[in-house]
């Protein structure tokens, strides 16, 4: 797959198979095409040459097939902000549910599960505005989970959370892959979910692929090290100082 | 805290929420327009009281309807302040402060006129759409058919107002701890301008995610949210208050009524 934006970046000879029920990480430095990747995968951009398959159908530009795919993809945005839209957390969970034209009853039910799967039920009338950035990324996934998509991409899902903010979303997503058997594709600049929950790995440089395999080979690849950096050399500036 | 509308009372159950929005968004209408229109000060008064008996009925609290618009109050009063002094013929009194100022029967009664329509629309808007969710608005926009995309845009809108606030409050505490000071009302004001429109440039780019989003989740130009159905209730009160308002209009002579009770109290 190849693409270019007019600012002369591009994503060149890109290839990737993401297995289902599997984990996925697309890992790279700021700039390197990670997002970008992320939204052809989903059609919001589209591809110069080559193609792509999401569960074995091909993605098209016509409108109605590709909201068939999108129902069976979640995309979790870096920027909360950027997804909550609603005057309350329950109707912006519900409008992708409604979306889907299904009867009051279910959408409702979904919202519950939803919201009892990210522990925002208290939070079930409150504006989007008044809760923490923590509190909004679980709304934002909430969103995303009444579509119950077969594939959840997180676009840096733990980019800005402390410890106990990383630790219950993870759990949320670890939850819902057993119990939804979902494929998970996430961006990250944090090796250890890489090393640590990733089954595989991308390593983006400039657009293009620079490893692709097993996160723990990869993270002993000297080039894949070269370019992700490592601890030791801020450990250098520190020690030095 | 909860979403509300600028003139929705936070967190207040009442009667009238069981009542549809749409119906909730029409009554007002209804009420407002017959007396904007006709110049009849009995009229008025009589879908005032209405409206103050309805208020009592679905237990509104109406000292916060007046609290939300009497911030107003004060500009109509200015404006209808002077009418009685340059309108009219026939003079009723004439004040001596230095020159001669005429006050006129005719601007004395346009006056009060003015002012009671304001008040009356006022009071009689706030009341219905007290209980108003902005969700329940929206809903209500969306069965008048409005275009989805005015619907849209108004969305987005609302959608923004906090986050442009909250940008604008960061940027300027950023200028502030980098040593610029805002002395002069002035100052204040160039600031912010410069502020607001970096801010709409970047929440631009912002608006375009958003729309990515919304096309994640199955946007097709149509917002909606939780949707309730018209019932008999609804469809029996925008009944009584579409025949009540025809009644006065056309088949009650209201001045005959008013005169009437007004001649038991002043002989």
């Amino acid at each position: 797959m190849n693409f270019s934006y007019n600012s002369g970046f591009k994503i060149q000879n890109l290839s990737l198979k993401i297995e289902e029920n599997s984990i996925y990480a697309l890992t790279g430095n700021n700039g390197s095409g990670k997002t970008t990747l992320l939204r052809l995968l989903v059609g919001l951009l589209k591809p110069e040459s080559g193609f792509i398959k999401i569960f074995n159908e091909p993605l098209t530009r016509n409108k109605k097939e590709l909201w068939e795919i999108r129902q069976k993809i979640g995309f979790l945005f870096q920027n909360p902000d950027d997804q909550l839209f609603a005057p309350t957390i329950e109707e912006d969970i519900g409008f992708g549910a409604r979306n889907l034209k299904l009867d009051e009853k279910e959408v409702k039910k979904r919202v519950l599960w939803a919201l009892q799967a990210v522990n925002l039920i208290e939070f079930k009338d409150y504006s989007p505005f008044n809760l923490s950035w923590g509190q909004k990324k679980r709304a934002a996934l909430a969103g995303l989970l009444v579509l119950k998509p077969k594939l959840l991409i997180l676009d840096e899902p733990f980019a800005n959370l402390d410890f106990n903010a990383i630790y219950n979303h993870l759990k949320i997503i670890e939850n819902l892959k057993r119990e939804e058997n979902m494929t998970i594709l996430f961006t990250t600049h944090n090796l250890f979910f890489v090393e640590n929950w990733a089954k595989k790995m991308l390593v983006l440089d400039n657009g293009k692929s620079l490893y692709e395999g097993e996160p723990k080979e990869g993270l002993n690849d000297t080039q894949v090290l070269e370019l992700l950096g490592s601890y030791d050399k801020i450990r250098e500036i520190i020690k030095n100082d | 805290m909860k979403t509300t509308l600028p003139f929705r009372h936070e967190n207040e159950k009442t009667y009238l929420n069981k009542i549809h929005p749409l119906v909730r968004l029409i009554l007002p209408f209804i009420l407002v327009l017959p007396f904007l229109f006709i110049n009849n000060i009995y009229l008025i008064f009589t879908i005032l009281i209405l409206t103050l008996i309805f208020n009592l009925i679905f237990r509104l609290n109406i000292l916060k309807i007046l609290s939300r618009f009497t911030v107003i109050i004060p500009f109509v009063l200015l404006i209808t302040l002077f009418i009685p002094l340059y309108v009219g013929d026939n003079i009723i009194y004439q004040l001596k402060i230095g020159i001669k100022i005429n006050i006129y029967k005719e601007g004395l009664s346009l006056a009060f006129l003015i002012f009671l329509r304001v008040f009356g629309a006022l009071f009689v808007f706030m009341s219905f759409f007290s209980t108003l969710t902005y969700s329940e608005f929206i809903e209500a926009l969306t069965k008048l058919r409005i275009p989805a995309f005015l619907i849209g845009s108004f969305v987005i809108m609302l959608h923004y107002i906090p986050i442009l606030a909250s940008s604008n409050k960061k940027i300027l505490e950023a200028q502030e701890m980098r040593g610029k000071k805002i002395t002069t009302y002035w100052q204040k004001l160039k600031i912010h301008a410069y502020i607001m429109g970096k801010s709409i440039i970047l929440n631009m780019e912002r608006s375009e995610k958003l729309f990515e989003s919304l096309k994640m989740r199955g946007f097709s130009g149509k917002i909606t949210f939780a949707t309730k159905r018209v019932k008999f209730h609804d469809f029996t009160l925008l009944t009584f208050y579409i025949i009540t308002v025809i009644l006065l209009i056309y088949f009650i002579n209201l001045e005959f009524i008013y005169q009437g009770v007004i001649s038991l109290f002043l002989p």
